[in-house]
């Protein structure tokens, strides 16, 4: 196991973080046992942040006390994985549909760095008291105002970095994707310092992580 | 003037300078969730209103009416600072996750849908079953059987020769026409249902479409409240996304209707009437779905009378 950033690992072609509740699984991802430390295989075709690391991403920006704003955090699959790098923070995981949030709850139950809210993304006011501070803004929703909650949320929360995946085809269905990336791109540019933006495929198609700082 | 913010633990008034005044939430998860879960349907605490002489600047809609609306400085407490552990707050994300999400599976409308895809789901096992019945039973007789249940009751009765291969296969035969029997009941069980949650929760549009169609716009919607607020032009193309997003990305003619085509008025309709009698559905489904949804009012009888009078009108154009 060589250490990519903090909190991942890597072995091969394949990406691990360490699992917090050893034994367990989350998605019927892999485990492996290494001197003694339990390894959960982080799996890019289930999560685009595995994705986005795979595909050379070069700023990593957690930490082990990150406090993390998770817009659209559906089941936990991501979730999980950023539970077992950011040990010593905070995830306040925030989604609107119920049915992957009662596996979240689940989730959230046994490890405690998960906070789960039933919300919408899009209304930061509803769920403003119980994100006390973040510093960090990790955002996967697929709507077509995606870049517009994006922005909403990090002005709330006076939070200074972010990452978005973007989903072309949510936001305009009848441009290219290609066109739909240069003008999220570039709307951001005029908002934001773009530390990387990179192209999922063949993970996540038509879909492209983009890392900004204010 | 002051500004007032409420945290997971407690409601502050402060300036630029200090913290003015507080109260604190009991250190109890079941109290904060409870106090969380109030914030988010848009309710003022009884913390915050102790303040409300102060005439704070907020930055809240809910909180307008308590003071002005305003930028409002950054506060920086945590709840460690007053004895508010962090696990504190996580039991409460956890009792209100979970508080909500039993609301949602409450929501009969929610599951309404399910019972109108088991439908569904049902009608098409129906046909796979009454498809093989109708072949097999084509070798011991001349004509053919329309009618399902006739066919099951025939089978049932067939008498065929003595030889064990034949018993068997007619045992066999029997058994999947028992099988398609209690399908239909069990169609017809699931349609009672539907039409009696639907007439329930939407007496108007039920009214109007007839309830299975009620049903599934209702579904599609993700709720009466959601329908109503639709304009018609979307309720008419509900369930034609597909085509719809074709159509946005290729070119290709754009739909005129959705779910509503099951209606008989419009597929029984000559082609080039379809989307002037769906437009005209759509706009009365409309507003029979802001009447279940908002006033609780019975208009469909009117509403059905000015349909039926425009349809005419159509229908009868050159």
């Amino acid at each position: 196991m060589k250490k990519v950033f903090e909190g991942v690992y890597r072995d091969r072609n394949r990406i691990y973080t360490v699992n917090m509740v050893p034994g367990r699984k989350v998605y019927n991802e892999r485990l492996v046992r290494v001197q003694g430390v339990e390894y959960r295989s982080w799996n890019p075709y289930r999560s685009k942040m595995a994705a986005f690391i795979l595909k050379g991403m070069k700023h990593f920006p957690f930490t082990k006390e990150t406090r993390l704003l998770y817009l659209g955090v559906a089941s936990g699959t991501t979730a999980s994985h950023f539970s077992d790098i950011i040990t010593d923070g905070i995830i306040y995981g925030i989604d609107i549909a119920f049915k992957p949030m009662k596996n979240f709850v689940k989730l959230s139950q046994e490890r405690k760095n998960l906070f789960p809210i039933m919300a919408n993304a899009s209304k930061p006011e509803e769920y403003g008291a119980v994100v006390e501070e973040a510093n960090l803004l990790y955002q996967d929703i697929a709507q077509r105002n995606q870049v517009e909650i994006f922005t909403r949320n990090m002005e709330r929360f006076d939070i200074g970095e972010g990452i978005i995946m973007v989903k072309a085809r949510s936001i305009d269905i009848s441009k290219k994707p290609e066109r739909v990336f240069r003008e999220v791109v570039k709307n951001m540019e005029s908002e934001y310092e773009v530390v990387e933006a990179i192209k999922l495929a063949p993970y996540a198609r038509d879909h492209m992580a983009i890392h900004v700082r204010t | 003037m002051p500004y007032l913010k409420t945290t997971w633990f407690g409601t502050f008034l402060y300036d630029d300078e200090k913290i003015i005044d507080k109260r604190l939430f009991p250190k109890e998860a079941e109290k904060i969730a409870e106090r969380l879960h109030k914030i988010q349907k848009g309710e003022v605490l009884e913390e915050e209103k102790e303040f409300a002489d102060y005439r704070p600047v907020v930055d809240e809609t809910r909180l307008k009416n308590l003071g002005r609306m305003g930028i409002v400085k950054k506060l920086e407490v945590k709840g460690e600072d007053y004895g508010y552990d962090v696990s504190l707050l996580h039991e409460a994300t956890l009792l209100l996750s979970r508080k909500k999400i039993g609301e949602q599976q409450a929501d009969r409308s929610k599951r309404l849908g399910e019972a109108v895809e088991a439908l569904d789901d049902v009608i098409k096992i129906i046909n796979i079953l009454l498809e093989r019945l109708r072949g097999w039973y084509g070798y011991f007789s001349f004509g053919e059987v329309e009618d399902g249940k006739e066919l099951i009751e025939k089978i049932k009765h067939l008498r065929i020769g003595t030889e064990r291969v034949d018993e068997m296969e007619q045992e066999n035969m029997a058994n999947m026409a028992e099988i398609l029997a209690s399908l239909y009941s069990c169609r017809e069980k699931l349609e009672d249902y539907v039409e009696e949650v639907v007439k329930k929760i939407a007496p108007n549009v039920a009214a109007i479409t007839g309830p299975n169609i009620a049903a599934r716009l209702i579904s599609h919607a993700g709720g009466i409240e959601k329908l109503a607020m639709y304009p018609s032009g979307t309720i008419q193309l509900l369930g034609a996304e597909k085509a719809l997003f074709r159509h946005i990305k290729e070119g290709t003619p754009p739909p005129k209707h959705g779910v509503i085509f099951q209606h008989e008025m419009i597929n029984k309709a000559p082609r080039n009437k379809r989307g002037k009698i769906a437009r005209l559905m759509a706009t009365k489904i409309s507003t029979a779905a802001k009447a279940d949804a908002f006033t609780g009012n019975f208009i469909a009888d009117d509403l059905k009378r000015e349909m039926e009078k425009r349809y005419r009108e159509i229908m009868e154009e050159g």
